[in-house]
């Protein structure tokens, strides 16, 4: 068994709320630098940039032939109904991507703010698709910033029925978490793990959740290239792909996780 | 005033009919309280015991909330209503729940209007 390090949190270009400088070749490169085996790309409500990662991964790995290699996993940080973050971790990024129209069907699209209006903070952000050069290749259209039409347990079960695992994103926040938006964790919502934020592992607050019965993860929530690797998951498992992180989840056939 | 008229004055439907206006010891006591919220961590923290709660909120776990927080009753706004598990819970728990078609804001409004009042100044 080896011991890798994940950081199963990190957003591209494609969040409203992400800088600009997260572009996909950004990205693995930073996350090779970092030391980390597994990234999963998980922007707002959508899985659109996941593929340009993985694809500038294979070819960050062409390029360095026996280098360590980072392995994408493609995920999305789906906003339930409750307005609760929930990440979505799929085994491929054909399963994210279906997962994604899906939630992208009940997205309103931006309204578009007048040219003459305020100042440039209000405007649009530039949700951007991209290749995995980083060039631009589209942009979305639809809010990712919004409320899906998903409540939690439905979300759960849509991140199940497309093979996927849901993860109830930075439990310890006070904004867009399950306990700031629903009191607290109902208990029968079939989660597969709880994700506590950098800020609230680096005080020590994920004892505060251990008491669920859940596997528990740290991530960075990385919106800005520096952040990526500041929070991780530490996998016990075979190697780096989406069924170890599910086996390492469940604790089972010899596999584990805990906060790094 | 009392939740029934309370009710009766803003034109509520009430959504848990088997218990009208709650359990009989309380069905006459006044009411002077209510909170707006729809962060279900917000009103365990902040609303005041006895209080209406004006939510739009429709997990199960508002049902939860409102017996620890020893609410009087949720009012759900926008014409939000909850799905008929959280309704059956409330009623078995003896949690009046009430939907309106107005918005949280008006709402409020007119529960301010007749003389309720909210948890005051948050102390910084």
């Amino acid at each position: 068994m080896k011991r890798l390090l994940a950081d199963m949190h990190v957003h591209t270009v494609l969040s409203p709320c992400a800088s600009r400088e997260m572009s996909p070749p950004a990205i693995v490169r930073e996350a090779l630098q970092k030391g980390l085996a597994m990234i999963a790309v998980c922007d707002h409500n959508s899985a659109g940039n996941v593929g340009a990662v993985m694809e500038a991964a294979a070819r960050a790995a062409a390029r360095e032939p026996g280098g360590a290699g980072l392995t994408v996993i493609a995920g999305m940080e789906i906003t339930t109904a409750e307005e609760a973050h929930v990440l979505g971790l799929f085994p491929d990024a054909r399963a994210a991507d279906r997962a994604s129209a899906e939630v992208r069907a009940g997205l309103p699209l931006w309204r578009p703010l007048s040219s003459n209006g305020p100042s440039a903070a209000l405007r649009s952000p530039e949700q951007e698709l991209v290749d995995a050069a980083g060039e631009l290749i589209g942009i979305e259209e639809k809010m990712l910033s919004a409320a899906s039409r998903f409540t939690l347990s439905e979300t759960v079960a849509l991140i199940h029925r497309h093979g996927g695992l849901a993860i109830a994103a930075h439990m310890d926040r006070r904004s867009f978490s399950v306990p700031s938006q629903l009191g607290f964790l109902p208990p029968d919502v079939p989660l597969d793990g709880l994700e506590i934020s950098a800020a609230g592992a680096a005080r020590g607050r994920a004892k505060e959740f251990a008491g669920h019965g859940l596997p528990l993860v740290s991530s960075s929530d990385s919106h800005f290239l520096d952040d990526i690797g500041i929070s991780r998951t530490a996998l016990a498992v075979e190697g780096p792909s989406f069924d170890e992180i599910a086996l390492a989840l469940a604790g089972v056939n010899g596999r584990g996780c805990g906060i790094a | 005033m009392t939740l029934n008229e309370i009710a009766c004055t803003l034109g509520l439907e009430s959504l848990t009919p088997a218990i009208a206006a709650g359990p009989a010891d309380r069905a006459g006591a006044a009411v002077e309280k209510a909170h707006a919220s729809d962060l279900l961590s917000d009103v365990l923290a902040n609303a005041p015991a006895g209080a209406i709660l004006l939510t739009i909120q429709v997990h199960m776990n508002v049902v939860a909330v409102a017996l620890h927080a020893g609410l009087a009753a949720v009012v759900f706004t926008s014409g939000m209503r909850p799905d008929e598990a959280v309704r059956a819970k409330a009623e078995q728990e003896k949690l009046p729940l009430f939907t309106t078609a107005e918005s949280t804001f008006d709402a409020a409004g007119k529960l301010y209007a007749m003389g309720l009042r909210g948890a005051g100044s948050r102390r910084a």
